[in-house]
């Protein structure tokens, strides 16, 4: 599909370049679904980015765009969640489950770990200790983020179909965001430069404002079979992202963030019967 | 005597993506693009599909048998030669009416009941 592309060099600056985004953002979709049906979305979006700029300008491509977008994120993950990876969608969502489970612990972890300082002996305010965990926070912030991500996707899956628009797009944008910033935090690791952390901090508040958000749709239409104020522990999020709190206060915050994914991913697990879950979306 | 598939219960009643897709090619074969901008029309503009939307629900419409892949283009001098055109399928054309007889049975209720009057 690559050498494809350059049938559209012809186009306006503003329509190539979407074309160029779009094309990269196919890589989100499943790659048997890509190759059978990625030449014709392209197409299809090359025909509305030229309608949009004919009709309204770059204001409409703008807008088209953001319609696109919610499209791109709700079909790829439905996309993902039909191929089923050889496995049950009852399985996946379990499985998803238990991702959350782990996965709470596992950023809480992280998040505490990131928050000590870079060990110095010079410094009072460090420990020996702090030599190991300075360099356990990066791991355990990726594998918290990829478990995070696995798990909200398990959440769409299940209960995608009664969260609404907003609230599946909250969903789908939350698993996206973790494994956003999981890749930032790869990157880091081989090239640390400001991007790549502000790619990071962008995705883990993106990750932690869905999950908030999503919560607020829990509590309005009683999405989960019980305890629908579990996501929304996530408000807490906020002031331990930017290490706006004393170390007293962050561990029990840390520990409401836990227990509410923790919960959220027992829900999950023991709720995974495929009745009502969002299968074939169209 | 012409022996007729049964329409499979999953497939009714349809989503609204669905059925605007059968109606939109009631009247011959489409291609995507053809096929978005006639459903955005056929709705004035309530429905407005993206490209993700469109072939998710044209691959899995393939799959269940309502529509299939045309083999000869409408006019191959006129178009690209690889866009795909589709059309309904019997089962789809079958699937299409008892969909839309389903939707009148509701009008029809929803009239009896005043609904419209009162909205209009």
């Amino acid at each position: 599909m690559g050498d494809e592309m350059d049938n559209f060099e012809h186009e306006p600056g503003s329509v190539t370049l979407s074309l160029r985004l779009y094309h990269a953002l196919l890589t989100i979709y499943p790659s048997g679904f890509r190759q059978e049906y990625g030449w014709q979305m392209l197409q299809v979006f090359g025909d509305c980015c030229r309608r949009a700029l004919r009709q309204a300008g770059l204001a409409g491509l703008l807008l088209l765009w953001g319609r696109t977008l919610l499209d791109a994120v709700q079909t790829a993950l439905e996309e993902h969640s039909q191929r089923g990876v050889d496995m049950s969608k009852e399985k996946f969502i379990k499985l998803s489950g238990w991702a959350l489970v782990l996965g709470g612990p596992a950023i809480a972890l992280g998040g505490l770990a990131a928050s000590r300082p870079e060990y110095d002996r010079f410094n009072a305010g460090s420990l020996p200790i702090d030599r190991y965990i300075n360099a356990v926070d990066q791991p355990l912030l990726l594998m918290g983020l990829l478990l995070l991500s696995a798990g909200f996707t398990g959440l769409f899956v299940r209960y995608g179909k009664d969260s609404g628009a907003f609230g599946r797009f909250m969903l789908g944008l939350a698993a996206m965001a973790g494994v956003i910033s999981a890749i930032s935090i790869l990157s880091l690791a081989i090239n640390d430069n400001e991007y790549w952390w502000l790619a990071f901090v962008l995705g883990i508040t993106v990750l932690f404002l869905c999950a908030t958000l999503f919560g607020l749709v829990c509590l309005q239409r009683k999405v989960l079979p019980r305890w629908n104020g579990l996501p929304l522990v996530g408000v807490v999020w906020l002031p331990l992202l930017y290490g706006m709190v004393p170390v007293w206060v962050m561990i029990p915050l840390w520990l409401l963030v836990v227990a509410g994914f923790v919960g959220l991913g027992y829900l999950l697990q023991s709720d995974s019967s495929p009745a009502g879950s969002a299968s074939a979306v169209i | 005597m012409t022996v007729t598939t049964p329409i499979p219960d999953d497939l009714l009643p349809m989503t609204p993506a669905m059925f605007n897709i059968l109606l939109a090619l009631a009247d011959g074969e489409k291609h995507g693009y053809a096929i978005m901008l006639e459903v955005e029309a056929n709705t004035h503009g309530a429905v407005k599909m993206g490209p993700g939307t469109l072939y998710g629900s044209i691959k899995r419409m393939l799959a269940s048998g309502l529509i299939e892949e045309a083999d000869e283009r409408p006019d191959e001098s006129l178009d690209d030669q690889r866009r795909r055109y589709y059309r309904l399928s019997g089962l789809g054309q079958r699937a299409l009416h008892l969909e839309a007889e389903r939707l009148e049975q509701q009008v029809s209720l929803a009239r009896l009941k005043h609904v419209l009057n009162k909205a209009s």
